[in-house]
């Protein structure tokens, strides 16, 4: 009887707890909901590491969809691979009063591989639902439970966690052994109701009534935007190995004392062909070079994820007999043999994307999502991308320049920065000379020079064939209509690391006709109006300009005979704080000389300046479409 | 006698010249070729493929599909690297798997003039469950480097004997030498489709062979076929055998160029060469013939006999009384045929599957008002049968699918509803939203489809509108004192260019319908955006907005220029390659059509406008109109063009190529006013 009780009472409390959540769309804040594809409604979710080595993830979320595009903000999935198991995962859906009309349970998710294209396997798989909604607005209640051997990577709470949602509320909960010291990084709360309380062997917070926020040009993350809170320990499981976290050091010296060290078994044929490859070089650059080469020349990227979650790399002995490997394993592969020839580098942990992010030095915990090589030259480093078989000794693409990384030495993690390009370095200097013929056509050379971080988009240019190659200028100078190129010259210096481009170029009809005139405009690679930044009603984030660039060009114009040209326009000078604009026109005989320099400066800038932003791009495509008569004489 | 050693020495010579495929026999020569001797491009090249597929008796199992597959690849560089990745998806969805086996590969490199040999191992194999219908094999070649050569071999067995996948002999890189061929007992009966441009030549064989086999006694067994069955009973056992004839198909072919994509393209894979064999009838011993495909018309009545198909067109009673109330009052067919296929659009929502078979049922779908695009078009059949009109299905092969160029059960899959009013045949997809009679989703543009009649009979019924989607734009602008260019716009799109619209801005708020249109035509601000009819489809869309332009207006040297079609002005050829292989595919029949005026600034007067002109291309396949007059304190312009045929084929794209060249430079030429 009594269990019966108990059981009766756990039900009880069940439906009250079900009744306390609002289920229909009617009831939603109508400021939480302007603009947004769904609202959260209820969102809770418990990170449950009170037993050793375990770390359980409930998640109870409530969202009204109010369209096709807020489906997604359902997130009515669960990874799961080797380590981590589902418990139980189960959705509700409800119609626009509130009243159940579906039920899916385990068995109605489906289960796929989550690998993807990139890789070539690991364990990962997901279950999903997949819901054709009938009409909305409607409401989903999605629930899981899972239970997972790392502890690693504790999901931050970020109560807006997608552009366009909205929220009602939204709570966190990490429950720990009370001997366990949990560090918090909590960013951008300001300015929210969010409440926090700690208990002995718990920390919630909880959110309340977030409006929603959209994606804007230029602007920071989402996750840079809106609150964030991120927990970590100082110590930690990764499938089923305990690491240490505590400080940057101490995490570094576990990574690589049970990671990366025993991974390194190069045997001693390899070791003495490595010492081959170097004999009679001087320098311990010339050395890195040659050894850096050798890995270029003999290995491919292939992704496959297997040891310890995908952390641990590959043996270096497989890598050097299958000549290839994912980045981990490249970058040991590469550590080792430089190792062998008395070379020391560091295993370096980063996060590769685009947009310069850093490892978030105040969290010390698994970050990042790549590997790099760092080699100490003297006293600096130089970085190494091990994935590729063209990237220059040392050159950091867009991809992993300028942000702080982890290397892994001897004494431990260390915290360092990656190579930065600056506005200097970072440059495209193009020149052309061009005939202009009386019946409107342009004749001539283009030759252009990368280098910085232009170097890269670049780089890959010799794989493209003949008939790509011709397409990708048609629409790089897409501001000449009617181009045709040819004798396409590619002068990739990898030693100085500049990409040099020189190509003859023809348009017919470059020149509009005004009846026997001509209207010419100077600038062939003017900036079209598609490249006007676009414009905001209400922009609410501030403008970020990720790397300072620096554009030069200049061109030479013959007129034909029996032409000459009127009134030259005047140099323009613009200096704004985000950058600058010279043009200037000049005339020698049947010669026009057109120079123009555009530069844009690093930096962040207030939400205030990109209206000012917008009017420097109109300016300057006004000023690029700038055109003189020809007359006939 | 001097002919026939002159005949045998050439023999050798050439046997000597030839080179050897077996596994294993890879040459220094292979080897050290830096480029493709036929395409310098190439960033690998299939130096042999060899693909044996054979249908043999197992006692255990039956009829059993083998299939040999050998190839060497030479690798020229390093984006040549992915060949060196294979991925084999095999069906594991039925009661009985597909499964590969003997595995081998191997990667030649050159150390000198040495060859080295690196095997592949078992950590270069891996298996991924991808759902639960397939897995896939997958292995990737150890040591690859530049130059090298790799081989690999495996085998794949599959219980699946209705169709043979198909065998490609073109791919994106160069083939040198095929030897496909493919081996079945006479009871089963293939039908042989192949496809692209490149020509095969396709030799058929028939050579007898014998089945061994163990009889228990006690089991009565006919001779059938169906002896894969085993039976417990009685415990003699007898060897029987059966003599029947092995029907052969052989292909070689060499020397197979690359395919390459390009823009403005129907599926590629229409175009590539390719094999394929569909089971089309089986007659075994002592039973009698059961068809399977054979033509269209067999292949169109396998489907329509089927249960999720035709059977679904059966049952009116779960919809009868709805329909009777939709209906009262309606006697024009046409007017029931738009009640009805508007009943169905409204109630249904398309779970995003498409098929020509229904996945839930027809009746189970009407009951949850979700279904797949068979539920959904079976049911709109249904319903258009059922107030007599003469309804039909039509089944189609989306873009994706690529085109169905031979009489196959699988080259289908999707399905819309005909009905015939007169003589004409309205096409209707109820699971378009968007979708009217007459007007489908772009993506279901491909060619034909085939409407199946109740009776099993079957014809083509052309996909493609045959009314041009239209857009018509009244602009009429001024010219600010600082030289900007104002004024408002009003667009009407029709047919498909109506439905596209509203497919990409009907979900969007209006800050994104405006930033759409102000990406659409760049370096225009645009305000007070309205569209009208974005739900009522059978009404043209209507677009109106005011935008001020940046650079419609020059002053060079005290006078001004202007370009007469404002920000529509097409400033670029979209078709800038000098060669194409491929048709281009504008997916329909087009026509724009724009009006604009603008108003001359106070102080100016016109010096010189651009003259009128009229464009062709050959055959008429596209027309240009081009317009310009002034009138007291206005200039007008009107321009119309079009496209009447929505595929161009790639003889006559330096033709198409010129056209928008003359177009791009005449919309360029300026307007000049003076200061009076």
């Amino acid at each position: 009887m009594a269990k019966k009780l108990l059981l009766l009472l756990f039900v009880t409390s069940s439906v009250a707890f079900s009744q306390d959540l609002k289920l229909s769309a009617l009831t939603v804040n109508p400021e939480l909901s302007e603009g947004a594809d769904s609202v959260f409604r209820n969102e809770e979710i418990t990170l449950d590491l009170s037993r050793e080595g375990k770390l359980k993830t409930l998640i109870s979320r409530v969202v009204t969809v109010y369209n096709k595009a807020g489906l997604g903000d359902v997130a009515a999935y669960v990874g799961y691979d080797n380590n981590t198991k589902v418990n139980s995962i189960e959705a509700y859906i409800y119609d626009l009063s509130g009243k159940e009309r579906e039920h899916f349970k385990e068995r109605d998710f489906k289960d796929v591989s989550a690998v993807d294209g990139g890789t070539l396997y690991a364990d990962s798989r997901v279950l999903y639902l997949d819901y054709t909604p009938t009409t909305y607005p409607f409401t989903v209640h999605f629930i899981s439970e899972t239970t997972s051997e790392t502890t690693a990577f504790l999901r931050p709470w970020m109560p807006l966690s997608r552009y366009k949602s909205g929220t009602e509320f939204s709570k966190f909960t990490v429950i720990y052994p009370p001997e366990q010291t949990l560090h918090v990084k909590e960013t951008h709360l300001d300015g929210y109701a969010i409440e926090k309380e700690e208990l002995a062997d718990r920390t919630v917070w909880t959110a309340k009534d977030l409006a929603p926020v959209t994606w804007e040009y230029s602007a920071p993350d989402l996750d840079q935007r809106v609150p964030r809170v991120k927990c970590f320990f100082d110590t930690f499981y990764l499938s089923g190995v305990p690491g240490i976290a505590k400080t940057w050091k101490d995490f570094g010296r576990w990574m690589y004392t049970d990671l990366v060290k025993d991974t390194q078994d190069l045997d001693q044929a390899t070791i003495t062909e490595a010492k081959a490859l170097v004999a009679g070089l001087e320098t311990d650059e010339e050395k890195a070079r040659a050894i850096y080469q050798y890995v270029q020349d003999k290995v491919r990227y292939i992704s496959v994820q297997v040891e310890i979650g995908g952390w641990k790399p590959m043996n270096a002995s497989d890598v050097h007999r299958l000549g290839y490997g994912d980045c981990k394993a490249l970058s040991n592969y590469t550590q080792s043999l430089l190792k062998a020839v008395g070379i020391k580098s560091y295993y370096t942990v980063l996060y590769g994307k685009s947009d310069k992010e850093s490892l978030d030095t105040d969290v010390v915990a698994m970050q990042g999502n790549h590997a790099i090589l760092g080699v100490q030259l003297g006293d600096e480093i130089q970085f190494l991308e091990c994935t590729s078989q063209e990237t220059p000794f040392g050159y950091m693409g867009s991809f992993t320049d300028d942000r702080e990384v982890l290397l892994l030495t001897e004494d431990g993690g260390k915290l360092a920065r990656t190579t930065k390009y600056e506005q200097d370095e970072n440059r495209v200097a193009l020149e052309a000379a061009f005939k202009f013929d009386a019946s409107g056509g342009l004749e001539g050379t283009i030759t252009r020079a990368s280098s910085g971080i232009f170097y890269a988009n670049r780089m890959s240019l010799a794989r493209l064939d003949q008939k790509d190659l011709s397409d990708y200028y048609y629409k790089a100078f897409d501001a000449i209509n009617g181009l045709s190129v040819s004798n396409i010259q590619l002068n990739n210096d990898r030693m100085n690391v500049v990409y040099t481009e020189s190509l003859d170029a023809r348009a017919t009809n470059y020149g509009s006709k005004v009846g026997a005139n001509f209207l010419l405009r100077l600038n062939a690679f003017a900036l079209g109006r598609d490249a006007i930044p676009p414009k905001y009603a209400h922009r609410k984030s501030e403008l970020i300009i990720l790397r300072g660039t620096t554009q030069e060009d200049k061109i030479a114009i013959t007129l034909p005979e029996g032409y000459e040209v009127g009134a030259l326009p005047e140099d323009v000078v613009i200096e704004e704080q985000f950058g600058s604009y010279h043009a200037t026109f000049r005339r020698e005989g049947t010669q026009l000389y057109y120079t123009r320099t555009l530069k844009f400066n690093e930096g962040n800038y207030p939400v205030a300046q990109y209206e000012n932003y917008r009017d420097f791009y109109k300016t300057v495509v006004r000023n690029d479409s700038q055109k003189v008569l020809i007359q006939k004489i | 006698m001097r002919k026939i050693t002159w005949f045998a020495f050439l023999l050798v010579t050439s046997c000597g010249v030839a080179q050897d495929f077996r596994f294993g026999k890879v040459t220094v020569e292979e080897l050290q070729e830096e480029v493709h001797s036929k395409d310098a491009d190439a960033d690998a090249a299939i130096l042999y493929r060899e693909q044996f597929s054979h249908i043999d008796y197992f006692e255990n199992d039956g009829l059993m599909l083998t299939t040999e597959v050998y190839e060497r690849i030479k690798i020229y560089n390093t984006d040549g690297f992915d060949w060196g990745t294979q991925q084999i998806p095999l069906y594991t969805g039925g009661s009985k798997n597909e499964s590969v086996g003997k595995i081998k590969g191997v990667t030649y490199t050159l150390n000198g003039d040495k060859i080295e040999e690196s095997k592949l191992r078992n950590d270069g194999i891996f298996d991924e469950e991808k759902n639960k219908f397939y897995d896939v094999k997958k292995f990737t070649m150890p040591n690859l480097q530049p130059g090298c050569v790799i081989e690999f071999q495996y085998e794949v067995v599959s219980p699946y004997l209705s169709t043979i996948d198909e065998i490609r002999l073109q791919e994106e890189i160069p083939v040198n030498k095929a030897d496909v061929s493919f081996y079945t007992p006479e009871w089963l009966v293939y039908q042989l489709h192949r496809k692209g441009i490149f020509p095969l030549d396709i030799e058929q064989t028939s050579k007898a062979a014998t089945i061994n086999y163990r009889v228990r006694q006690g089991v009565s067994n006919g001779g059938s076929v169906g002896f894969a069955q085993r039976s417990s009973v009685g415990s003699g056992v007898q060897m029987r055998k059966i003599d029947y004839q092995k029907k052969g198909y052989k292909v070689l072919a060499q020397d197979i160029p690359a395919m390459r994509e390009e823009a403005y393209s129907s599926n590629i894979d229409n175009y590539r060469a390719a094999l394929s064999f569909e089971l089309s009838f089986t007659q075994y011993p002592g039973e009698p013939l059961e068809t399977i495909t054979s033509s269209w018309e067999a292949v169109s009545k396998t489907i329509y006999d089927s249960e999720n198909f035709g059977g679904q067109l059966k049952s009116v009673r779960f919809f009868d009384d709805d329909i009777d109330e939709l209906l009262a009052g309606a006697n024009d067919p046409v007017e029931k045929l738009a009640r009805i296929y508007e009943f169905v659009k409204q109630k249904m929502v398309w779970n995003k599957y498409i098929g020509i078979y229904a996945d839930e049922g027809v009746k189970e779908a009407y009951k949850s008002g979700v279904g797949n695009s068979a539920d959904i078009n079976l049911m709109l059949v249904s319903m258009l049968r059922y107030a007599g009109l003469d309804a039909n299905p039509v089944i189609l092969s989306t873009r994706d699918n690529g085109i169905p160029v031979f009489p196959t059960r699988n080259g289908f899959n999707d399905v819309i509803a005909g009905a015939k009013i007169g003589e004409h045949t309205f096409l209707m997809d109820a699971t378009n939203k968007m979708g009217m009679p007459d007007l489908l989703d772009e993506e279901l543009l491909n060619w034909n489809g085939r409407v199946i009649r109740e009776d099993g009979s079957s014809e083509w019924v052309n996909l493609y509108p045959s009314k041009h989607a239209t857009e018509s734009t009244i602009i009429s602008s001024e010219i600010t004192e600082d030289l900007v260019a104002v004024g408002t716009l009003q667009s009407r799109y029709t047919g498909n260019y109506g439905l596209t619209y509203r497919k990409n801005l009907g979900s969007r708020t209006e800050e994104e319908q405006l930033k759409a249109f102000e990406q659409m035509h760049s370096g225009v601000d645009i305000a007070d955006l309205e569209l009208k009819n974005a739900l009522e489809v059978s009404n043209p869309l209507e677009v109106a907005y005011n935008f001020e332009m940046l650079n419609g207006v020059e002053e060079v040297g005290g006078k001004l220029y202007v370009s007469p079609l404002l920000h529509v002005t097409t400033t670029e050829n979209p078709f800038k390659s000098e060669v194409r292989a491929h048709p281009v595919d504008f997916k329909f029949p087009w026509k724009d059509r724009y009006i604009i005026s603008i108003k001359i600034p106070e102080g100016y007067t016109v010096e010189s406008l651009p003259e009128s002109a009229l464009y062709h291309m050959t055959d008429k396949m596209a027309s240009y109109v081009y317009r310009v007059s002034a009138s007291e304190d206005k200039i007008n312009i009107s321009t119309e063009m079009a496209f009447n045929s929505s595929i161009i084929a790639p003889d006559y794209y330096q033709d198409l190529k010129k056209f928008y060249e003359t177009i791009v430079t005449k919309q360029n030429e300026k307007i000049v006013l003076t200061k009076i």
